[in-house]
């Protein structure tokens, strides 16, 4: 059986040293428990994190449009301020959980169409934290570490521990649970469109990174006994130990990316995809990604992967001026290339099998800053999109938009998150397959929180 | 009893007159004649070093004296009295029946005259002849010897080492006392060049063979002397084109590229691959480099050539002048206040407060960042052990106040207003109406008084910022990290944030200074790294203009340009104000910090070994629509000269692009593969073992 995906020394990070036979046999036990396990649980399955770089303005992606609620939004950002949105031109969608109305940002139109058809919910007022805290705790300086700063803020949302720097993220740490899910092909659980993020990186594993657009195919090779020879040694001396962390950290990447090019790229590269239509007319680097992802989703016979998770990316969130262009911009990219993704998964017969969910930095103040735009706050409002989700509704709590008001942080609407990234992540898991009894090795500091499923997969 | 610990320190301040005397005969140029291999012994916890051949031979084998494994250091010596007139004999001793289980050596006379004497040790030999310090230095062709100091809990486990590699000495800490530079080893012709090279891989966008025998035939100090020197390169004067207006100004403009040329950074590209491949002042263009990836901008929020240009020269021109000039400088431009909204910022009204996004990332990540450092850059902590934040919100707002009531400079004939249209051409401009009057909270307990003019405001700002104890620290441990070493010693950072604070004549954040003090430290220069954390990945930019360099490339930087992108750096393009990576990534699975691993994945991984076979293997033509275009050729012939014989090509590849650490299993490797090649076609091997060797680890992390 051909070993890919893990590399030599992430094995042996995992398994200690062992002798080369013991690890052989060890491995062969893990590849048949595996096997053992797929054959009474069949089912694919796939997580999509969509991270939105830059803080996105929960305050102007979903906003309450009853009377009242629509003139608290209105009194902090009136039409003078530069960033209002008229509340005529917002999308209406009615939660089923709640009695009033709330309106999307008017470019999300396709958000709108899940969230009407259930298959979209809103999780509001989500941020990170310590625990659950009031606005007494928070003064008292109960809070994360660098709250407000982009970098340290990406961080938490993105390893779900607020109280100190992470060297591993959620999602790679669920890919380390599940990993034996996969072993029959050691296709690795994730995939990232971005690169070596926090979110990705676990310990067991090196995730897969592949390009947005272009090749993933390495050149040069096409036939001639020198070039085999050429790449024989290529992979010689990838094999060689060399007693500088560095540069084996760097063989052990090398490896990887020559043993995966190979399954991958042909994927990648299939021109017959037949999901292609529904990505044609859009050639955004959102719906690029995102058809990446489906083409790895539709493969997955071929990969022999039974558990993914997928990281995308979407940046320049951080609207601190010229918002309402901006915020326009990107979500005229963004839900188009959402929709088109689901709509891909019910193609493929997997939309019950695959969730689909948007994290970010953090929200922005309610209040105006000169430039129109908006500077950094904290809790924010987010979307989870599948045909496992219970849509149509808005978890969570959505804040009073009131400055200085019962939610607000400081002084300029910097919301007070209701719920914690760490709950968040953890309803995710659990419907991903995460044994309830590891959801606290995940997510270290999900205790702190009175539940651990915040219900939106039912 | 004899105390090591005490003859450690005087081994370091003691002088002998008989090595002063000597030194006056400085003669080398002779190879030296003894290697000394360093022993572990795990279960003792023990080094040991040896430089008879037998004695190494003996515990290699292990049966004899069992449990001793090679770890790796080596460093040079002399075998003989008088192979070298100024070395002196080693005196080794070993601990006697009532002392130490372990082995002490001393260059100085005077000490082994004490320790002989001393009823805890034994004399044993002369272990071999070197040279001594003279005041704590050591002279020119030798590198230092450092030797630390193990107490252990007694008699039995009380150790020493000797190393001359500075990161590994000072890695010794924890459990050693660092007792400093005892001996001085000759350096081979070879590690004279592995010096070099490295000096060039640090100070240059790579060493060619013609810098590498300039710095041995000058010498790194004089070397330098000459790059601080250097004229400063020149980016391109681009046009000005008004923003936004790409549509109605390039339908007219008789410019077929317009839109490439004036409204993308394409031009700018090409310019700085042309530049990092020929121009003279490398160092003045590293040092911008690494500037301007610590006060970032990007061509995603200023796509303008003519600004974008301006701003990137702002740090050539600043490079060795003085770090509170660059924040004003930075502070001003209008290219950095469009980036982050600086410009047309104004004091605060009933409903709209002054932006803070250039305050926070000023403090966050230009001078200050988020936690109060030590001053050797490692984190301060409170009575409970917790990090100190070094500001909070209060202050982001007081420095948001501070920067309220600037605009982009007027046009040309243009009526000036209180916000002017965007313009790159000048730095931005006061409109003291628009600038908030109220007391502002600064660092430090600081507060501007209520009432002061605009430009007031922000020269003291800019000053309270400068003047932070966390810049050196903050800063120079950057440069550090983008120079030389992804992972340096606290030690090492503290040696360069001292610098910064203070260049030696009172004045702070003098940039020469720093960078001078950096690349002449221990930590960047001698001759062998073996620490096994020490060094960086070649950033994407680097590696292959290191590789060009290399091969002598001539290029008019397009393909440099379009491969920076799909090596994950387009250059000029961060994707925000936290640059391409971040200067705290860890090495997954590791405590190492390795910033340019973030970089480093699958997708990138294949994307560097396509960028090397296409710059060998394939050609890359000029591009039609660019003026002057002329592609990209590297210059193989002396390569291909070299080829009839393979073990010669490798030996000189070793040295040229691997300080000669080439392990021979990777050597085998690559002839084999030559092997495969006709000999009749020396280029393809030229080709092909410069391939093999560039898109190598052990090349891909510069060490």
């Amino acid at each position: 059986m051909k070993t890919i995906g893990i590399p030599r020394r992430a094995f042996l990070r995992q398994l200690g040293a062992l002798s080369a036979f013991g690890l052989a046999s060890r491995l062969d036990l893990v590849r048949f428990a595996a096997e053992a396990q797929a054959q009474t649980q069949p089912d694919y399955k796939a997580l999509v994190c969509v991270f939105l770089f830059g803080g996105n303005d929960g305050n102007n992606t979903v906003i309450p449009i009853d009377t009242a609620g629509y003139g608290q939004y209105a009194g902090v950002r009136p039409a003078s301020s530069g960033i209002n949105l008229p509340q005529a031109s917002l999308l209406p969608i009615q939660p089923t959980n709640l009695g009033s109305p709330f309106g999307l940002h008017p470019s999300l139109t396709d958000l709108q169409t899940l969230f009407n058809q259930n298959r979209m919910a809103v999780l509001a007022n989500v941020g990170t934290l310590l625990q659950p805290t009031t606005q007494s705790q928070y003064a008292a300086g109960l809070r994360p570490l660098s709250l407000y700063s982009h970098a340290d803020q990406q961080g938490q949302w993105q390893s779900a521990v607020s109280a100190a720097a992470s060297g591993t993220g959620w999602g790679g740490r669920i890919a380390d649970k599940v990993a034996p899910l996969n072993a029959a092909s050691d296709f690795p659980v994730v995939t990232s469109l971005d690169g070596a993020v926090l979110f990705t990186t676990g310990t067991a594993a090196i995730p897969l990174s592949i390009p947005a657009t272009g090749s993933f195919a390495l050149s040069g090779y096409n036939g001639g006994a020198a070039a085999a020879a050429r790449l024989d040694a290529v992979r010689q001396v990838l094999a060689q130990a060399s007693g500088n962390a560095l540069v084996d950290g760097g063989a052990d990447i090398g490896a990887q990316a020559l043993d995966l090019s190979a399954i991958v790229n042909p994927i990648l590269a299939n021109a017959n995809s037949t999901i292609a239509p529904l990505f044609t007319n859009l050639k955004t680097g959102t719906a690029n990604q995102l058809y990446q992802v489906a083409k790895l989703i539709e493969a997955r016979a071929a990969t022999g992967a039974m558990r993914q998770i997928f990281f995308v990316q979407l940046g320049s969130f951080d609207t601190h001026g010229d918002q309402l262009n901006r915020q326009q911009n990107l979500f005229d990219e963004l839900s188009p290339a959402l929709k088109a993704f689901y709509d891909a998964t019910v193609s493929l017969g997997v939309a019950s099998q695959v969730t689909t969910f948007t994290l970010s930095d953090f929200g922005r103040t309610l209040q105006p800053a000169s430039g129109g735009g908006t500077d950094h706050a904290w809790g924010s409002h987010h979307f989870i999109i599948g045909g496992a989700v219970q849509g149509g509704q808005i978890y969570g709590r959505y804040p009073e938009l009131v400055l200085g008001g019962p939610d607000d942080a400081e002084k300029e609407g910097r919301w007070l998150p209701y719920c914690a990234v760490d709950q968040y992540g953890a309803t995710l898991a659990r419907w991903f397959g995460v044994a309830p009894a590891d959801l606290g090795t995940v997510f270290p500091n999900l205790a702190m929180f009175p539940s651990t499923d915040l219900g939106f997969m039912g | 009893m004899h105390d090591p610990r005490s003859a450690g320190r005087r081994a370091v301040h003691v002088v002998t007159a008989f090595a002063s005397i000597l030194a006056a005969f400085n003669v080398s140029a002779v190879e030296p004649t003894a290697t000394v291999i360093e022993f572990y012994n795990a279960s003792l916890n023990h080094y040991f070093i040896t430089a008879f051949p037998e004695e190494a031979a003996m515990l290699d084998q292990g049966a004899i004296v069992p449990g001793w494994t090679r770890t790796g250091v080596t460093w040079q010596a002399w075998a003989n009295a008088g192979d070298d007139p100024n070395a002196l004999p080693v005196c080794r001793f070993y601990g006697s029946p009532t002392g130490p289980n372990s082995h002490f050596y001393t260059a100085d006379p005077a000490e082994c005259t004490q320790v002989k004497q001393d009823a805890a040790w034994r004399f044993e030999a002369i272990a071999f002849y070197i040279e001594a310090p003279q005041n704590g230095n050591c002279g020119a062709d030798t590198t230092p010897v450092y030797r630390s100091f193990a107490p252990g809990t007694g008699l039995s486990t009380m150790n020493h080492r000797y190393l001359v590699d500075m990161t590994m000495y000072e890695h010794m800490a924890p459990s050693s006392i660092l007792e400093g530079v005892v001996m001085c080893s000759p350096l081979s012709s070879a590690q004279k060049q592995a010096d070099a090279v490295r000096l060039l891989e640090q100070a240059t966008f790579g060493p060619d063979d013609a810098l590498v025998a300039h710095v041995l035939a000058i010498g790194s100090q004089a070397f330098l002397d000459e790059q601080f020197a250097a004229p400063a390169s020149i980016y391109p004067a681009l046009p000005y084109v008004p923003a936004g207006q790409q549509a109605t100004f390039c339908a007219t403009d008789p410019d077929p590229q317009c839109g490439r040329d004036y409204y993308s950074l394409f031009l700018l590209q090409n310019a700085f691959f042309q530049q990092a491949l020929s121009a003279n002042d490398q160092l003045r263009q590293r040092v911008a480099f690494a500037l301007s990836q610590i006060l970032v901008t990007s061509g995603l929020g200023v796509n303008l050539s003519y600004g974008m240009g301006g701003y990137q020269q702002l740090f050539r021109d600043n490079a060795f002048g003085n770090y509170e000039t660059i924040l004003s400088r930075v502070t001003l431009s209008p290219v950095m206040g469009d980036y982050l909204n600086m410009v047309n910022n104004d004091k605060p009204s009933a409903t709209v407060q002054p932006n803070e996004n250039y305050a926070r990332e000023l403090l966050q990540l230009f001078s200050i960042g988020v936690w109060m450092l030590n001053a050797d850059g490692t984190q301060m902590r409170d009575g409970s052990g917790a990090s100190v934040p070094s500001y909070d919100q209060d202050t982001i707002e007081g420095f948001a106040h501070v920067l309220t009531g600037w605009t982009y400079p007027p046009l040309a004939g243009a009526v000036p207003r209180t916000h002017n249209s965007k313009n790159y051409l000048a730095d931005m401009t006061p409109v003291d109406t628009n600038h908030d009057k109220g007391p502002k909270a600064l660092l430090a307990g600081v507060v501007l008084p209520a009432g002061q003019t605009i430009q007031d405001d922000l020269a003291q700002a800019i000053h309270n910022v400068f003047m932070h104890p966390n810049v050196g620290p903050f800063v120079g441990r950057q440069l550090i990290q983008k120079l030389v070493t992804g992972n340096p010693t606290p030690q090492y950072v503290a040696r360069i944030a001292a610098v910064f604070n203070n260049n030696g004549l009172g004045v702070r954040g003098d940039i020469k200074a720093v960078v001078r003090a950096m690349l002449t430290d221990p930590e960047a220069r001698g001759a062998v790294k073996l620490d096994p954390g020490y060094g960086k990945l070649r950033e994407p930019v680097l590696f292959m203009t290191g590789a060009a360099r290399a091969l002598g490339t001539q290029s008019d930087g397009v393909y440099f340009g379009q491969q920076s992108k799909a090596l994950g750096q387009n250059l000029f393009y961060p994707p925000s104000v936290f640059n391409y990576y971040p200067p705290t990534y860890l090495l997954p699975d590791t405590a190492i910090v390795a910033p340019e691993f973030a970089l480093a994945n699958s997708s990138t991984a294949i994307n560097r070994y396509n960028f090397a076979n296409t710059l060998l293997f394939g050609t890359i033509a000029p591009l039609p629509t660019l003026p002057g275009a002329i592609g990209t050729t590297p210059a193989l012939a002396a390569l291909s000269a070299l080829a009839g014989d393979p073990a010669a090509l490798l030996d000189h590849l070793d040295a040229q692009l691997l300080h000669g650490t080439m392990p021979s299993a990777m050597r085998t490797a690559i002839l084999t593969a030559l092997a495969a090649v006709p000999a009749t076609d020396p280029l393809t091997r030229a080709k092909t073992a410069v391939y093999l060797v560039a898109t190598s680890p052990q090349y891909q992390v510069e060490r």
